[in-house]
């Protein structure tokens, strides 16, 4: 198998909302998603338009699960500033961008797990 | 399909739970307003509920109508007090403090059911995402 060095692609500039969840380990999670994905693409594994991404839509998904945080924050400021949102809504939208991250986390799993195990094999 | 089983109807029981709530509360503050907008002393507020079957297909729970209750209050005489009529008696507003009461915890209780129900939606989809484990 091709082991050239992989490069890290550059990891996308978190927003504001999200910097918290960085300091929490998401930074990492997101380097070793591309890392593992670019790899694979090195490797020549994947699909051609998954590798011409070189993401495997995991960059895509992250801004996704992203979009929700931020909606459960905007919810929750507007909550916490009297508006129309009530203690529930913030409450849902924050229970649902956990369950979309905990969803990231596992795939990202998943996807570390494929990666390592294409390098165990034997040729 | 949802992201979180049962997340809208579950979020519009909470909603409608919360504006019942609001209109017991209304009832209980107001309970001894003997004059309110347009006349008359102040009127129990009934909150009333319909299903709506949203666009994801689940039926949820939409608030109908915060209507009044016609019935009268209760006539007390009171001469000396400023709404009283002619002959010194004051309506009441038509609000019962033990209704409300009982009211008021059907209402929490049914609150409380509805974040068991997304308390077991979510905790359906931890179980879930712990499949690849």
């Amino acid at each position: 198998m091709n082991q050239s060095p992989v490069q890290l692609p550059k990891v996308d500039a978190g927003t504001a909302s999200f910097d918290s969840i960085y300091n929490l380990g998401l930074n990492s999670l997101k380097s070793s998603v591309s890392d593992a994905s670019k790899a694979l693409e090195v490797a020549g594994v994947g699909s051609p338009e998954a590798s011409a991404g070189g993401d495997f839509g995991i960059k895509s998904f992250i801004n996704e699960v992203d979009a929700k945080s931020k909606a459960a924050e905007a919810i929750r400021s507007d909550a916490l500033s009297g508006g129309s949102s009530s203690l529930h809504h913030a409450m849902i939208a924050s229970q649902e961008a956990g369950v979309s991250f905990s969803l990231l986390v596992e795939m990202r799993n998943k996807l570390l797990e494929t990666y390592q195990e294409l390098m165990r094999m034997q040729i | 399909m949802e992201f979180l089983l049962g997340l809208e109807a579950t979020t519009s029981g909470l909603n409608a739970q919360r504006q019942r709530l609001d209109a017991i509360f209304q009832n209980i503050a107001n309970v001894n307003t003997t004059e309110a907008a347009g006349g008359g002393p102040y009127k129990r507020q009934v909150v009333s509920f319909e299903a709506l079957l949203n666009e994801k297909g689940s039926m949820t729970v939409g608030i109908k109508s915060i209507g009044t209750d016609p019935s009268p209050g209760a006539m007390i005489h009171d001469p000396s007090h400023p709404h009283a009529n002619e002959e010194g008696n004051v309506e009441m507003p038509n609000v019962s403090m033990s209704r409300e009461m009982v009211d008021m915890l059907s209402a929490s209780r049914a609150y409380e059911a509805n974040l068991a129900a997304l308390r077991a939606g979510r905790s359906m989809a931890q179980k879930t995402l712990e499949m690849s484990r």
